[in-house]
Protein backbone atom coordinates (compact mmCIF):
# COMPACT_ATOMS: atom_id res chain seq x y z
CA UNK A 1 0.00 0.00 0.00
CA UNK A 2 2.90 2.25 0.65
CA UNK A 3 4.53 1.50 -2.47
CA UNK A 4 1.58 2.23 -4.41
CA UNK A 5 0.84 5.28 -2.57
CA UNK A 6 4.74 6.80 -3.35
CA UNK A 7 4.38 6.43 -6.73
CA UNK A 8 1.19 7.85 -7.05
CA UNK A 9 2.89 10.67 -5.69
CA UNK A 10 5.71 10.56 -7.95
CA UNK A 11 3.40 10.53 -10.58
CA UNK A 12 1.79 13.89 -9.36
CA UNK A 13 5.29 15.48 -8.98
CA UNK A 14 6.05 14.74 -12.21
CA UNK A 15 3.01 16.84 -13.62
CA UNK A 16 3.77 19.41 -11.16
CA UNK A 17 7.28 19.77 -12.82
CA UNK A 18 5.43 19.19 -16.62
CA UNK A 19 2.33 20.93 -16.60
CA UNK A 20 0.74 23.54 -15.18
CA UNK A 21 -1.18 22.91 -12.45
CA UNK A 22 -5.14 24.03 -13.76
CA UNK A 23 -3.94 21.70 -16.87
CA UNK A 24 -3.29 18.74 -14.75
CA UNK A 25 -6.48 16.80 -14.91
CA UNK A 26 -6.31 16.85 -18.86
CA UNK A 27 -3.01 15.78 -19.51
CA UNK A 28 -3.77 11.83 -18.87
CA UNK A 29 -6.35 12.33 -21.64
CA UNK A 30 -4.14 13.93 -23.71
CA UNK A 31 -1.85 10.99 -23.24
CA UNK A 32 -4.04 8.54 -24.32
CA UNK A 33 -5.23 10.16 -27.22
CA UNK A 34 -1.46 10.47 -28.47
CA UNK A 35 -0.83 7.40 -27.39
CA UNK A 36 -3.36 6.03 -29.61
CA UNK A 37 -3.98 8.44 -32.81
CA UNK A 38 -1.63 6.59 -34.88
CA UNK A 39 -3.97 3.61 -34.33
CA UNK A 40 -6.67 5.05 -34.78
CA UNK A 41 -7.32 3.64 -38.57
CA UNK A 42 -6.49 0.17 -36.83
CA UNK A 43 -9.47 0.76 -34.73
CA UNK A 44 -11.57 1.33 -37.27
CA UNK A 45 -10.83 -1.67 -39.34
CA UNK A 46 -11.13 -3.96 -35.99
CA UNK A 47 -14.89 -2.20 -35.69
CA UNK A 48 -15.35 -2.84 -39.28
CA UNK A 49 -14.55 -6.33 -38.76
CA UNK A 50 -16.63 -6.47 -35.55
CA UNK A 51 -19.49 -5.46 -37.95
CA UNK A 52 -18.75 -8.03 -40.56
CA UNK A 53 -18.56 -10.51 -38.01
CA UNK A 54 -21.47 -10.37 -36.32
CA UNK A 55 -23.21 -9.97 -39.34
CA UNK A 56 -21.91 -13.08 -40.54
CA UNK A 57 -23.02 -14.83 -37.41
CA UNK A 58 -26.19 -13.56 -37.18
CA UNK A 59 -27.21 -14.77 -40.78
CA UNK A 60 -25.40 -18.29 -39.82
CA UNK A 61 -27.85 -18.61 -37.02
CA UNK A 62 -30.57 -17.16 -38.71
CA UNK A 63 -30.33 -20.02 -41.85
CA UNK A 64 -29.50 -22.42 -38.78
CA UNK A 65 -32.98 -21.45 -37.07
CA UNK A 66 -34.93 -22.24 -40.75
CA UNK A 67 -32.96 -25.57 -41.11
CA UNK A 68 -33.86 -26.48 -37.13
CA UNK A 69 -37.54 -25.30 -38.29
CA UNK A 70 -38.15 -27.24 -40.98
CA UNK A 71 -36.56 -30.48 -39.24
CA UNK A 72 -39.07 -29.73 -36.24
CA UNK A 73 -41.76 -29.64 -38.50
CA UNK A 74 -40.89 -33.05 -40.28
CA UNK A 75 -40.46 -34.66 -37.06
CA UNK A 76 -44.04 -33.37 -35.82
CA UNK A 77 -45.74 -35.15 -39.02
CA UNK A 78 -43.82 -38.27 -37.87
CA UNK A 79 -44.89 -37.47 -34.29
CA UNK A 80 -48.97 -37.41 -35.87
CA UNK A 81 -48.28 -40.82 -38.25
CA UNK A 82 -46.85 -42.60 -35.53
CA UNK A 83 -48.94 -41.68 -32.74
CA UNK A 84 -51.98 -42.76 -35.31
CA UNK A 85 -50.30 -45.99 -35.85
CA UNK A 86 -49.90 -46.91 -32.44
CA UNK A 87 -53.83 -45.89 -31.96
CA UNK A 88 -54.85 -48.25 -34.62
CA UNK A 89 -52.57 -51.07 -33.33
CA UNK A 90 -54.17 -50.44 -29.64
CA UNK A 91 -57.33 -50.86 -31.24
CA UNK A 92 -56.86 -54.08 -33.07
CA UNK A 93 -55.22 -54.92 -30.54
CA UNK A 94 -58.29 -54.58 -28.46
CA UNK A 95 -60.36 -56.55 -30.68
CA UNK A 96 -58.17 -59.28 -31.09
CA UNK A 97 -55.00 -59.25 -29.00
CA UNK A 98 -51.90 -61.24 -29.72
CA UNK A 99 -48.35 -61.35 -28.54
CA UNK A 100 -47.30 -60.25 -31.62
CA UNK A 101 -49.45 -56.74 -31.84
CA UNK A 102 -47.99 -55.80 -28.59
CA UNK A 103 -44.20 -56.52 -29.65
CA UNK A 104 -45.33 -54.24 -32.10
CA UNK A 105 -47.57 -51.82 -29.79
CA UNK A 106 -43.96 -51.51 -27.61
CA UNK A 107 -41.49 -51.30 -30.87
CA UNK A 108 -43.74 -48.26 -32.11
CA UNK A 109 -44.38 -46.15 -28.31
CA UNK A 110 -40.20 -46.97 -28.05
CA UNK A 111 -39.94 -44.99 -31.38
CA UNK A 112 -42.38 -42.56 -30.09
CA UNK A 113 -40.83 -41.45 -26.70
CA UNK A 114 -37.07 -41.33 -29.21
CA UNK A 115 -39.25 -39.51 -31.54
CA UNK A 116 -40.69 -37.55 -28.44
CA UNK A 117 -36.45 -36.59 -27.55
CA UNK A 118 -35.64 -35.47 -30.99
CA UNK A 119 -38.34 -33.09 -30.88
CA UNK A 120 -37.01 -31.69 -27.60
CA UNK A 121 -33.79 -31.48 -28.99
CA UNK A 122 -34.36 -29.36 -31.57
CA UNK A 123 -36.86 -27.18 -29.66
CA UNK A 124 -34.13 -26.84 -27.01
CA UNK A 125 -31.27 -26.25 -29.64
CA UNK A 126 -34.27 -23.57 -31.61
CA UNK A 127 -34.31 -21.75 -28.38
CA UNK A 128 -30.97 -21.48 -27.82
CA UNK A 129 -30.24 -20.12 -30.89
CA UNK A 130 -33.24 -17.45 -30.41
CA UNK A 131 -31.25 -16.11 -27.00
CA UNK A 132 -27.89 -15.94 -28.97
CA UNK A 133 -29.26 -14.50 -32.07
CA UNK A 134 -31.09 -11.72 -29.78
CA UNK A 135 -28.00 -11.28 -27.57
CA UNK A 136 -25.36 -10.81 -31.23
CA UNK A 137 -28.36 -8.48 -32.77
CA UNK A 138 -27.93 -6.26 -29.46
CA UNK A 139 -23.65 -6.41 -29.82
CA UNK A 140 -24.28 -5.37 -33.73
CA UNK A 141 -26.90 -2.19 -32.62
CA UNK A 142 -24.11 -1.19 -30.33
CA UNK A 143 -21.56 -1.91 -32.55
CA UNK A 144 -23.57 0.31 -35.12
CA UNK A 145 -24.38 2.66 -32.64
CA UNK A 146 -20.00 3.51 -32.02
CA UNK A 147 -18.99 3.01 -35.49
CA UNK A 148 -22.07 5.72 -36.89
CA UNK A 149 -20.19 8.25 -35.35
CA UNK A 150 -16.80 7.34 -36.23
CA UNK A 151 -17.60 7.07 -39.76
CA UNK A 152 -19.39 10.53 -40.01
CA UNK A 153 -16.10 11.90 -38.49
CA UNK A 154 -13.77 9.88 -41.09
CA UNK A 155 -16.24 11.41 -43.34
CA UNK A 156 -15.84 15.11 -42.33
CA UNK A 157 -11.96 14.48 -42.11
CA UNK A 158 -11.72 13.20 -45.73
CA UNK A 159 -14.11 16.73 -47.06
CA UNK A 160 -11.88 18.95 -45.08
CA UNK A 161 -8.92 17.69 -46.34
CA UNK A 162 -10.55 18.49 -50.00
CA UNK A 163 -11.14 14.59 -51.17
CA UNK A 164 -14.93 15.61 -51.93
CA UNK A 165 -15.70 12.25 -53.84
CA UNK A 166 -14.25 10.03 -50.68
CA UNK A 167 -16.07 11.98 -48.08
CA UNK A 168 -19.31 11.17 -50.05
CA UNK A 169 -18.94 7.93 -50.41
CA UNK A 170 -18.18 7.63 -46.54
CA UNK A 171 -21.35 9.76 -45.30
CA UNK A 172 -23.59 7.72 -47.22
CA UNK A 173 -21.97 4.49 -45.77
CA UNK A 174 -22.43 6.29 -42.56
CA UNK A 175 -26.11 6.51 -43.31
CA UNK A 176 -26.36 3.30 -44.53
CA UNK A 177 -24.71 2.33 -41.04
CA UNK A 178 -27.97 4.37 -39.13
CA UNK A 179 -30.19 2.39 -41.58
CA UNK A 180 -28.69 -1.04 -40.46
CA UNK A 181 -29.53 0.07 -36.96
CA UNK A 182 -32.86 1.07 -37.19
CA UNK A 183 -33.78 -1.98 -38.43
CA UNK A 184 -31.92 -4.15 -35.89
CA UNK A 185 -33.98 -1.42 -33.52
CA UNK A 186 -37.37 -3.85 -35.02
CA UNK A 187 -38.87 -6.17 -33.60
CA UNK A 188 -38.09 -9.39 -35.46
CA UNK A 189 -40.25 -12.06 -35.34
CA UNK A 190 -39.68 -15.86 -36.71
CA UNK A 191 -42.26 -15.48 -39.42
CA UNK A 192 -42.64 -19.30 -39.46
CA UNK A 193 -45.96 -20.24 -38.58
CA UNK A 194 -45.53 -22.33 -34.51
CA UNK A 195 -45.29 -26.02 -34.37
CA UNK A 196 -48.76 -27.44 -34.89
CA UNK A 197 -50.24 -28.70 -31.22
CA UNK A 198 -50.97 -32.50 -31.66
CA UNK A 199 -52.78 -33.90 -29.14
CA UNK A 200 -50.94 -37.29 -29.06
CA UNK A 201 -48.82 -37.85 -26.57
CA UNK A 202 -49.66 -42.17 -25.51
CA UNK A 203 -48.57 -42.96 -22.22
CA UNK A 204 -47.08 -46.53 -21.92
CA UNK A 205 -49.45 -48.93 -20.44
CA UNK A 206 -48.27 -49.34 -16.94
CA UNK A 207 -48.27 -52.77 -16.81
CA UNK A 208 -45.13 -52.96 -19.75
CA UNK A 209 -43.09 -49.85 -18.74
CA UNK A 210 -40.64 -49.73 -15.87
CA UNK A 211 -39.94 -47.65 -13.53
CA UNK A 212 -36.79 -46.40 -15.85
CA UNK A 213 -38.63 -45.81 -18.67
CA UNK A 214 -41.23 -43.99 -16.55
CA UNK A 215 -38.36 -41.64 -14.55
CA UNK A 216 -37.40 -40.74 -18.28
CA UNK A 217 -40.54 -40.00 -19.78
CA UNK A 218 -41.61 -37.84 -17.00
CA UNK A 219 -38.28 -36.11 -17.13
CA UNK A 220 -38.83 -35.54 -20.96
CA UNK A 221 -42.33 -34.22 -20.30
CA UNK A 222 -41.33 -31.57 -17.38
CA UNK A 223 -38.09 -30.41 -19.59
CA UNK A 224 -40.42 -30.11 -22.40
CA UNK A 225 -42.89 -28.25 -20.60
CA UNK A 226 -40.92 -25.63 -19.28
CA UNK A 227 -39.01 -25.14 -22.07
CA UNK A 228 -42.93 -24.14 -23.69
CA UNK A 229 -43.81 -21.61 -20.70
CA UNK A 230 -40.16 -19.97 -21.51
CA UNK A 231 -41.33 -19.81 -25.02
CA UNK A 232 -44.84 -18.21 -23.64
CA UNK A 233 -43.22 -15.72 -21.37
CA UNK A 234 -40.78 -14.45 -24.35
CA UNK A 235 -43.56 -14.00 -27.07
CA UNK A 236 -45.70 -12.19 -24.22
CA UNK A 237 -43.09 -10.03 -23.86
CA UNK A 238 -42.46 -9.54 -27.44
CA UNK A 239 -46.45 -9.58 -27.78
CA UNK A 240 -46.20 -6.55 -25.28
CA UNK A 241 -43.70 -4.55 -27.17
CA UNK A 242 -45.65 -4.98 -30.32
CA UNK A 243 -48.95 -3.80 -28.81
CA UNK A 244 -47.05 -0.77 -27.96
CA UNK A 245 -45.70 -0.06 -30.86
CA UNK A 246 -48.96 -0.13 -32.31
CA UNK A 247 -50.74 2.03 -29.86
CA UNK A 248 -48.50 4.31 -30.97
CA UNK A 249 -48.84 4.30 -34.23
CA UNK A 250 -52.62 4.75 -33.69
CA UNK A 251 -51.94 7.45 -30.97
CA UNK A 252 -50.11 9.48 -33.90
CA UNK A 253 -53.01 9.78 -36.07
CA UNK A 254 -54.57 11.66 -33.70
CA UNK A 255 -52.47 14.61 -32.86
CA UNK A 256 -51.49 17.20 -35.09
CA UNK A 257 -48.69 18.16 -37.45
CA UNK A 258 -46.50 15.24 -35.66
CA UNK A 259 -47.11 13.12 -38.87
CA UNK A 260 -46.05 15.89 -41.51
CA UNK A 261 -43.08 17.69 -39.30
CA UNK A 262 -41.15 19.21 -41.88
CA UNK A 263 -42.26 17.83 -44.38
CA UNK A 264 -44.08 19.69 -47.84
CA UNK A 265 -46.45 16.73 -48.13
CA UNK A 266 -46.97 13.96 -45.62
CA UNK A 267 -48.80 11.57 -47.64
CA UNK A 268 -45.87 9.28 -48.40
CA UNK A 269 -45.84 9.05 -44.65
CA UNK A 270 -48.95 8.36 -43.55
CA UNK A 271 -48.55 5.29 -46.45
CA UNK A 272 -45.67 4.63 -44.48
CA UNK A 273 -47.43 4.39 -41.00
CA UNK A 274 -49.96 3.09 -42.51
CA UNK A 275 -47.92 0.08 -44.09
CA UNK A 276 -45.68 -0.38 -40.22
CA UNK A 277 -48.97 -0.54 -38.72
CA UNK A 278 -50.51 -3.31 -40.94
CA UNK A 279 -47.10 -4.93 -40.62
CA UNK A 280 -47.67 -4.90 -36.76
CA UNK A 281 -50.27 -6.78 -36.91
CA UNK A 282 -49.61 -9.54 -39.11
CA UNK A 283 -46.61 -9.97 -36.43
CA UNK A 284 -49.24 -9.68 -33.61
CA UNK A 285 -50.94 -12.31 -35.16
CA UNK A 286 -48.71 -14.71 -35.63
CA UNK A 287 -47.19 -14.13 -32.10
CA UNK A 288 -50.63 -14.10 -30.45
CA UNK A 289 -50.77 -17.56 -32.00
CA UNK A 290 -47.43 -19.10 -31.21
CA UNK A 291 -48.36 -18.12 -27.77
CA UNK A 292 -51.67 -19.90 -27.71
CA UNK A 293 -50.04 -22.96 -29.45
CA UNK A 294 -47.33 -22.73 -26.80
CA UNK A 295 -49.96 -22.66 -23.66
CA UNK A 296 -51.46 -25.35 -25.08
CA UNK A 297 -48.26 -27.55 -25.39
CA UNK A 298 -47.52 -26.51 -21.98
CA UNK A 299 -50.43 -27.51 -20.49
CA UNK A 300 -50.89 -30.83 -21.87
CA UNK A 301 -47.33 -31.93 -21.21
CA UNK A 302 -47.41 -30.86 -17.21
CA UNK A 303 -50.94 -32.87 -17.64
CA UNK A 304 -49.44 -35.89 -18.83
CA UNK A 305 -46.42 -35.80 -16.58
CA UNK A 306 -49.13 -35.74 -13.40
CA UNK A 307 -50.53 -38.84 -14.78
CA UNK A 308 -47.25 -40.38 -15.28
CA UNK A 309 -46.44 -39.08 -11.91
CA UNK A 310 -49.75 -40.84 -10.50
CA UNK A 311 -49.03 -44.04 -12.81
CA UNK A 312 -45.40 -44.12 -10.95
CA UNK A 313 -46.53 -44.10 -7.64
CA UNK A 314 -49.06 -47.25 -8.88
CA UNK A 315 -52.00 -45.02 -7.24
CA UNK A 316 -54.05 -44.68 -10.61
CA UNK A 317 -54.41 -46.78 -13.66
CA UNK A 318 -53.39 -45.68 -17.27
CA UNK A 319 -55.94 -42.99 -18.59
CA UNK A 320 -55.73 -41.45 -21.42
CA UNK A 321 -57.35 -38.80 -22.58
CA UNK A 322 -60.20 -39.85 -24.38
CA UNK A 323 -60.85 -42.49 -21.91
CA UNK A 324 -61.03 -39.35 -19.13
CA UNK A 325 -63.70 -38.07 -21.52
CA UNK A 326 -65.75 -41.27 -21.27
CA UNK A 327 -65.80 -41.34 -17.60
CA UNK B 1 -30.54 68.04 -61.02
CA UNK B 2 -33.84 65.85 -60.60
CA UNK B 3 -33.41 64.33 -64.27
CA UNK B 4 -29.24 63.11 -63.20
CA UNK B 5 -30.30 61.67 -60.05
CA UNK B 6 -33.28 59.54 -61.70
CA UNK B 7 -30.66 58.34 -64.36
CA UNK B 8 -28.69 57.43 -61.85
CA UNK B 9 -31.32 55.65 -59.67
CA UNK B 10 -32.34 53.93 -62.90
CA UNK B 11 -29.43 53.05 -64.20
CA UNK B 12 -28.38 51.42 -60.72
CA UNK B 13 -31.58 49.41 -60.80
CA UNK B 14 -30.36 48.24 -64.18
CA UNK B 15 -26.94 46.92 -62.94
CA UNK B 16 -28.36 45.56 -60.14
CA UNK B 17 -30.64 43.80 -62.05
CA UNK B 18 -27.90 42.17 -63.99
CA UNK B 19 -26.06 41.53 -61.10
CA UNK B 20 -28.84 39.30 -59.54
CA UNK B 21 -29.48 38.02 -62.80
CA UNK B 22 -25.80 36.60 -63.21
CA UNK B 23 -25.99 35.55 -59.61
CA UNK B 24 -26.71 31.88 -59.81
CA UNK B 25 -26.66 31.82 -55.74
CA UNK B 26 -29.58 34.53 -56.09
CA UNK B 27 -30.85 32.20 -59.05
CA UNK B 28 -30.78 29.08 -56.88
CA UNK B 29 -33.09 31.24 -54.30
CA UNK B 30 -35.56 32.26 -56.76
CA UNK B 31 -35.87 28.67 -58.12
CA UNK B 32 -36.04 27.38 -54.74
CA UNK B 33 -38.84 29.76 -53.98
CA UNK B 34 -41.08 29.01 -57.39
CA UNK B 35 -40.30 25.19 -56.08
CA UNK B 36 -38.43 24.24 -59.24
CA UNK B 37 -35.91 22.45 -57.68
CA UNK B 38 -33.85 21.11 -60.37
CA UNK B 39 -32.99 24.72 -61.54
CA UNK B 40 -32.13 25.29 -57.76
CA UNK B 41 -29.59 22.50 -57.68
CA UNK B 42 -28.20 23.68 -61.15
CA UNK B 43 -27.68 27.21 -60.00
CA UNK B 44 -26.16 26.24 -56.62
CA UNK B 45 -23.95 23.68 -57.79
CA UNK B 46 -22.92 26.27 -60.25
CA UNK B 47 -21.95 28.37 -56.94
CA UNK B 48 -20.05 25.88 -55.52
CA UNK B 49 -17.99 25.45 -58.16
CA UNK B 50 -16.73 29.05 -57.87
CA UNK B 51 -16.15 28.57 -54.23
CA UNK B 52 -16.30 25.02 -52.65
CA UNK B 53 -16.60 26.70 -48.75
CA UNK B 54 -19.42 28.68 -49.89
CA UNK B 55 -21.60 26.95 -46.62
CA UNK B 56 -24.70 29.70 -47.64
CA UNK B 57 -25.32 27.76 -51.57
CA UNK B 58 -24.48 24.15 -50.35
CA UNK B 59 -26.81 24.04 -47.04
CA UNK B 60 -29.79 25.88 -50.15
CA UNK B 61 -28.31 23.25 -52.18
CA UNK B 62 -29.09 20.41 -49.69
CA UNK B 63 -32.88 22.11 -48.81
CA UNK B 64 -33.16 22.38 -52.70
CA UNK B 65 -32.36 18.02 -52.42
CA UNK B 66 -34.57 17.61 -49.42
CA UNK B 67 -37.84 19.24 -50.90
CA UNK B 68 -37.33 17.10 -53.83
CA UNK B 69 -36.88 14.30 -51.52
CA UNK B 70 -33.51 13.36 -52.74
CA UNK B 71 -32.75 12.68 -49.12
CA UNK B 72 -29.44 10.74 -49.48
CA UNK B 73 -27.72 13.85 -51.73
CA UNK B 74 -29.12 16.40 -48.98
CA UNK B 75 -27.72 14.25 -46.05
CA UNK B 76 -24.34 14.95 -48.17
CA UNK B 77 -24.84 18.39 -48.48
CA UNK B 78 -25.77 19.28 -44.78
CA UNK B 79 -23.29 17.44 -43.42
CA UNK B 80 -20.92 18.83 -45.04
CA UNK B 81 -21.96 22.31 -43.81
CA UNK B 82 -21.61 21.06 -40.76
CA UNK B 83 -18.08 19.87 -41.03
CA UNK B 84 -16.96 23.14 -41.87
CA UNK B 85 -19.61 25.29 -39.32
CA UNK B 86 -20.34 22.80 -36.50
CA UNK B 87 -22.24 25.40 -34.79
CA UNK B 88 -24.83 26.18 -37.63
CA UNK B 89 -27.78 25.73 -36.18
CA UNK B 90 -29.82 25.78 -39.43
CA UNK B 91 -27.97 23.37 -41.13
CA UNK B 92 -28.63 21.26 -37.76
CA UNK B 93 -32.32 21.74 -38.28
CA UNK B 94 -32.35 20.80 -41.73
CA UNK B 95 -30.01 17.08 -40.99
CA UNK B 96 -32.77 16.47 -38.44
CA UNK B 97 -35.38 16.86 -41.66
CA UNK B 98 -33.83 14.18 -43.41
CA UNK B 99 -32.98 12.10 -40.66
CA UNK B 100 -37.15 12.43 -39.93
CA UNK B 101 -37.52 11.77 -43.71
CA UNK B 102 -35.16 8.45 -43.29
CA UNK B 103 -37.27 7.50 -40.50
CA UNK B 104 -34.36 7.20 -38.06
CA UNK B 105 -35.97 9.07 -35.24
CA UNK B 106 -33.01 8.65 -32.83
CA UNK B 107 -30.71 10.91 -35.22
CA UNK B 108 -33.85 12.84 -35.66
CA UNK B 109 -33.96 13.62 -31.93
CA UNK B 110 -30.61 14.46 -31.54
CA UNK B 111 -30.08 17.13 -34.38
CA UNK B 112 -32.88 19.13 -32.79
CA UNK B 113 -31.42 18.68 -29.69
CA UNK B 114 -28.31 19.82 -30.99
CA UNK B 115 -30.18 22.64 -33.07
CA UNK B 116 -31.56 24.10 -29.40
CA UNK B 117 -28.23 23.56 -27.64
CA UNK B 118 -26.85 26.03 -30.69
CA UNK B 119 -29.83 28.25 -30.73
CA UNK B 120 -32.45 28.02 -27.69
CA UNK B 121 -34.92 30.04 -28.75
CA UNK B 122 -35.37 27.95 -32.38
CA UNK B 123 -38.89 27.62 -32.70
CA UNK B 124 -39.57 24.98 -35.00
CA UNK B 125 -36.71 22.92 -33.41
CA UNK B 126 -39.09 22.83 -30.28
CA UNK B 127 -42.38 22.07 -32.04
CA UNK B 128 -40.59 19.36 -34.18
CA UNK B 129 -38.84 18.12 -31.05
CA UNK B 130 -41.89 18.09 -28.95
CA UNK B 131 -43.52 16.48 -32.13
CA UNK B 132 -40.70 13.35 -32.39
CA UNK B 133 -40.59 12.66 -28.56
CA UNK B 134 -44.61 12.07 -29.18
CA UNK B 135 -43.52 9.64 -32.02
CA UNK B 136 -41.46 7.97 -29.51
CA UNK B 137 -44.39 7.64 -26.91
CA UNK B 138 -42.32 10.12 -24.69
CA UNK B 139 -44.89 12.30 -23.37
CA UNK B 140 -43.83 13.69 -20.49
CA UNK B 141 -40.58 15.43 -22.92
CA UNK B 142 -43.37 16.59 -25.64
CA UNK B 143 -45.17 18.09 -23.19
CA UNK B 144 -41.93 20.34 -22.32
CA UNK B 145 -41.61 21.39 -25.68
CA UNK B 146 -45.52 21.99 -26.18
CA UNK B 147 -45.56 24.24 -23.19
CA UNK B 148 -42.11 26.31 -24.16
CA UNK B 149 -44.22 26.71 -27.80
CA UNK B 150 -47.26 28.06 -25.64
CA UNK B 151 -45.68 30.19 -23.73
CA UNK B 152 -44.32 32.12 -26.93
CA UNK B 153 -47.14 31.50 -29.38
CA UNK B 154 -50.37 31.36 -26.98
CA UNK B 155 -52.50 30.38 -30.06
CA UNK B 156 -50.95 27.69 -31.46
CA UNK B 157 -53.58 25.98 -32.31
CA UNK B 158 -51.79 22.48 -33.55
CA UNK B 159 -49.81 22.81 -29.98
CA UNK B 160 -53.13 23.20 -28.19
CA UNK B 161 -54.52 20.56 -29.67
CA UNK B 162 -51.92 18.42 -29.24
CA UNK B 163 -51.11 19.30 -25.88
CA UNK B 164 -54.90 18.56 -24.82
CA UNK B 165 -54.38 14.94 -25.90
CA UNK B 166 -51.58 14.72 -23.84
CA UNK B 167 -53.21 15.65 -20.61
CA UNK B 168 -55.83 13.57 -21.36
CA UNK B 169 -54.10 10.85 -21.90
CA UNK B 170 -52.26 11.40 -18.71
CA UNK B 171 -55.88 12.16 -17.18
CA UNK B 172 -55.40 15.52 -16.37
CA UNK B 173 -58.66 16.71 -17.37
CA UNK B 174 -59.29 20.14 -16.42
CA UNK B 175 -56.54 21.00 -18.15
CA UNK B 176 -57.14 19.48 -20.98
CA UNK B 177 -60.95 20.99 -21.37
CA UNK B 178 -59.54 24.29 -20.81
CA UNK B 179 -57.08 23.81 -23.89
CA UNK B 180 -59.98 22.09 -25.88
CA UNK B 181 -62.26 25.06 -25.44
CA UNK B 182 -59.20 27.66 -26.01
CA UNK B 183 -58.81 25.41 -29.22
CA UNK B 184 -62.52 25.70 -30.53
CA UNK B 185 -62.44 29.24 -29.79
CA UNK B 186 -59.11 29.67 -32.45
CA UNK B 187 -60.36 27.26 -34.87
CA UNK B 188 -63.98 26.60 -34.43
CA UNK B 189 -64.87 24.85 -37.83
CA UNK B 190 -61.98 22.54 -38.96
CA UNK B 191 -62.12 19.05 -38.80
CA UNK B 192 -59.90 18.56 -35.95
CA UNK B 193 -62.34 21.13 -34.37
CA UNK B 194 -65.27 18.14 -34.73
CA UNK B 195 -62.85 16.10 -33.08
CA UNK B 196 -62.10 18.52 -30.38
CA UNK B 197 -66.10 19.37 -29.49
CA UNK B 198 -66.25 15.40 -29.31
CA UNK B 199 -63.62 14.81 -26.46
CA UNK B 200 -65.07 17.92 -24.68
CA UNK B 201 -68.36 16.39 -24.43
CA UNK B 202 -67.14 13.40 -23.22
CA UNK B 203 -64.71 15.32 -20.66
CA UNK B 204 -67.78 17.30 -19.40
CA UNK B 205 -70.31 14.32 -19.95
CA UNK B 206 -73.05 16.23 -21.77
CA UNK B 207 -73.28 17.19 -25.30
CA UNK B 208 -71.37 21.14 -25.74
CA UNK B 209 -74.35 21.58 -27.79
CA UNK B 210 -76.98 21.35 -24.96
CA UNK B 211 -74.88 23.14 -22.73
CA UNK B 212 -75.11 25.95 -25.17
Amino acid sequence: MAFSANKHRDLQFFYLIQVPKKFQHIVPGILLFMAFWPFSPLIHQVMADEIDNLRQEIQSIESQLKQLHQEEMALQSREKQLSETIRHLKEESKKSPSFLLNIRIEASLRDFRDLLLSIKEVETQEHELEEQLTTKRSRLREALSQRIGEQVKIAQDLYRKGQEKEADEAYLQGLGLMEDYKKLSKIEINEESAPHLIDTLELPPLSQAESEQLTELLDLLLDDAELMAKEVSRYTEIHQRLLQEKRLLDQLMGFQGVIERGQPSSSQRVQEIHRDRQDLERKIRIISQKITIYQEREKMLTQRARQLQEMAKGKKQVISPEKDKER
Amino acid sequence: MVQRIGLKIVLSLVITGCFMRSDPYELGNRALESKDYAKAVYYYRLTLDKDPSDNRARNNLGVAYLRNREYEQAFKEFQKVIALDPNNSKVHFNLALVYYARGLPEQEIQEYQNTLRLDPEHFAAHLNLGHAYLAQGQDDLASKEYEWILEQEPNHTQVIYNLAMIYLNHKREQEAALLLEHYLKLDPNSAWADKAKRHLESLKGTPTRNQQ
